[in-house]
């Protein structure tokens, strides 16, 4: 055996037994009432990996309580986390000195003196200075009480919120109202300078930990995929039949949270050692929560489950590292664990209302609304046949193209979409040039600095509105000379034979950007190029493109010049269009 | 429960609150420990009353100095 072959093993051993230990601490992380003392003794025994998430607390009240909950919550979500709290300050003198990951205004809003209208003017005026001083996200406790008082100032906050990039009103009061008069504990005022109980710190930490941060950290997971014996239903149909297996309040409330996450705008995939026709007739019968139609894909068979994890993740064309996997065997939990780099696991309890309550917090799985994003994946992946059998049809590229009837639309530092082109800058595996994964302050300073771009192009065809599906992340010299150090390209964009011109017109509207600011326009382009595991696609789309063999190189230049490519993507049949889409429409 | 068994608690949760080793016999006060700041007092009355299941009073909080005041105080309420 070789060195390198140990050492993969040893990787993915290693990986294997991550995953299943972190299993371990799911009925403690996932419990009804989490307890303090088994979170913190947990906390110390997670494996975790990265640099620590960095969170700045501004605040007026007391937060630790809340902050040595969040090392358990965080390392089940993979991640060690550091807390840096301010002083006590209802003036929120904002200390931004060291970099942060991600800010939290915690205001106790009762110890201010001011109308909560004006009050939300303030809180605006101190958010647009953090937001100037920091690229970090934002994140705001909203104001938990129930008063209408409170509700129109938490309604003014979210409002405003919208109109500044990356901020996040975190909803204390759906949480008060979820407790009760459990949110308070009025024994802990003076003692403690507290308000809330050990059940609201507990239950914060864990949304904070598992829900709001990894949502403003890190993209969204696509897939869930469901065991079905034992995970999705009670029992085993091979052995009990359809009549047999349980599907009692418990499954059925399982089964709905799935279709939950359907609506939601995940796939919802099935992965099943049976026989597909059992499985089938099973959905057929009526008694299923969750319909056939509300599953993406499903791979039933006798075969290895890893190998239709692939399938699965084939069609649904998204990585391992996107999909939560959901079993009520650890056997088949590692198997998959170790044949897909990168997979959640989530081990089913026998109790599927406890399976129910850990995908409510799962890292990953919140959403903050209906992701449009999501909804046109879905989408997408529906129509894709369709176009399969449209090319098939037509006899010429030129053909296809014209009777997609694509509409390309682009974009040059459109703040609004900061979110979407993060997204892409850390999911997209196969169309990804440098593999930069920029961070959200990362994506924010490109958007800001003037020497920086960042295009984004949406794309529509006549069966679909893709949305937005690449970015192209540049660094611009006085010279005209334009490094590309990222390129992302959703694979749902992908098998259309149009990137060229998706480059080709990114290119040209940073040029455009440029010699309107009255800066020379674009010369020459180098391609930043960096080599992974899965992006092979974009290095041979770029070795043609530049017409260059990329062999030992680092990056690629060509002459915006000299290349065919710029007039060629002229003539196609392509409607280009510039700027944002009109959302409102 | 014997006294025994909520004093090893007591003193276990203790160390986890404090982040700092308790020692399995002998006293232990607020006062000789600078780091059993108000924050974590409450932090430390939230995981004693998970730990034995028991509800304090707000008049029971100033009691509550040293691990022998906290074992007499879980013994009355685990009486109750």
């Amino acid at each position: 055996m070789t060195t390198s072959q140990t050492k993969a093993e040893s990787m993915t051993e290693t990986r294997v037994e991550a995953a299943l230990h972190r299993a371990e601490f799911q009925s403690v992380v996932f419990a009804d009432t989490p307890k303090r003392a088994r979170l913190m003794r947990a906390a110390a025994a997670m494996p975790t990996q990265g640099p620590p998430i960095k969170l700045r607390v501004h605040r007026n009240h007391p937060f630790e309580f809340i902050a040595t909950l969040l090392p358990s919550f965080c390392g089940y979500a993979g991640r060690n986390i550091e807390v840096s709290i301010s002083d006590y300050d209802d003036s929120l003198h904002f200390s931004l000195e060291e970099s942060a990951d991600a800010e939290l205004i915690w205001l106790d809003f009762t110890r201010y003196k001011l109308p909560l209208n004006e009050l939300s003017e303030w809180l605006k005026n101190q958010t647009t200075l953090l937001r100037r001083g920091s690229l970090a996200p934002i994140l705001i406790a909203a104001h938990p009480d129930a008063t209408n008082h409170a509700s129109t100032f938490n309604a003014s906050i979210t409002q405003w919120a919208k109109d500044i990039p990356a901020v996040r009103i975190l909803p204390l009061n759906e949480i008060a109202e979820d407790l009760g008069e459990d949110y308070f504990d009025k024994r802990m005022s003076d003692v403690g300078a507290t308000k809330l109980s050990e059940r609201a710190n507990v239950t914060l930490a864990r949304k904070l930990g598992l829900c709001w941060l990894p949502s403003v950290l890190e993209p969204r997971l696509k897939a869930v995929v469901f065991d079905l014996d034992n995970t999705l239903w009670g029992g085993v149909l091979g052995e009990d039949g359809p009549d047999g297996v349980v599907i009692d309040q418990g499954y059925a409330t399982l089964q709905e949270k799935a279709v939950d996450l359907a609506d939601s705008g995940l796939f919802i995939g099935v992965l099943s050692r049976n026989e597909d026709a059992d499985v089938a007739a099973m959905f057929a019968s009526g008694r299923m929560q969750l319909p056939l139609e509300k599953v993406t894909d499903r791979s039933v068979s006798w075969g290895h489950k890893a190998d239709g994890m692939a399938k699965i993740a084939t069609k649904l064309r998204i990585g391992f590292d996107s999909i939560l996997f959901v079993d009520d065997n650890p056997g088949e939990l590692a198997a998959v664990a170790s044949a897909c780099p990168g997979i959640k696991l989530l081990h089913a309890a026998p109790d599927p209302l406890e399976t129910r309550a850990a995908l409510k917090y799962f890292p990953g799985l919140f959403s903050w609304g209906v992701d449009e994003t999501d909804l046109l994946r879905s989408t997408d992946l529906a129509t894709n046949d369709a176009r399969q059998e449209l090319r098939s049809t037509t006899k010429s590229e030129v053909d296809y193209l014209s009777s997609l009837q694509l509409e390309m639309r682009v974009a040059v530092d459109p703040a609004a979409h900061q979110e979407r082109l993060f997204q892409l800058s850390q999911k997209t595996n196969q169309f990804n040039t440098a593999l930069k994964r920029l961070s959200t302050p990362d994506v924010a300073e490109v958007l800001e600095r003037p020497d920086k771009h960042a295009v984004a192009v949406w794309l529509t065809d006549r069966f679909s509105d893709s949305g937005l599906i690449a970015a192209m992340f540049v660094s611009v010299n006085k010279a005209g000379k334009l490094s590309v150090d990222e390129l992302c390209v959703s694979c749902r964009a992908l098998g259309r034979g149009i990137e060229d011109a998706m480059v080709v017109a990114a290119i040209n509207a940073v040029s455009e950007t440029r010699t309107q600011a009255g800066e020379k326009p674009i010369r020459s382009v180098t391609f930043a190029l960096q080599e992974g595991p899965r992006n092979g696609p974009a290095l041979t789309w770029l070795e043609k493109f530049s017409g260059q063999s990329l062999a030992t190189k680092t990056s690629v230049e060509l002459s915006r010049t000299d290349t065919s490519h710029f007039d060629k993507t002229r003539t196609l049949p392509i409607r280009f269009l510039k700027g944002e889409p009109d959302e409102t429409r | 429960m014997k006294p025994a068994e909520i004093d090893r608690r007591v003193r276990e949760t203790l160390t986890l609150a404090l982040k700092k080793q308790v020692p399995p016999t002998g006293g232990f006060s607020r006062e000789e420990n600078p780091e059993w700041d108000s924050l974590k007092h409450v932090e430390m009355i939230f995981m004693l009353e998970d730990e034995f299941d028991v509800q304090f009073a707000e008049d029971d909080f100033p009691k509550m100095s040293s691990v022998a005041e906290i074992v007499t105080l879980v013994e009355t309420r685990l009486e109750a």
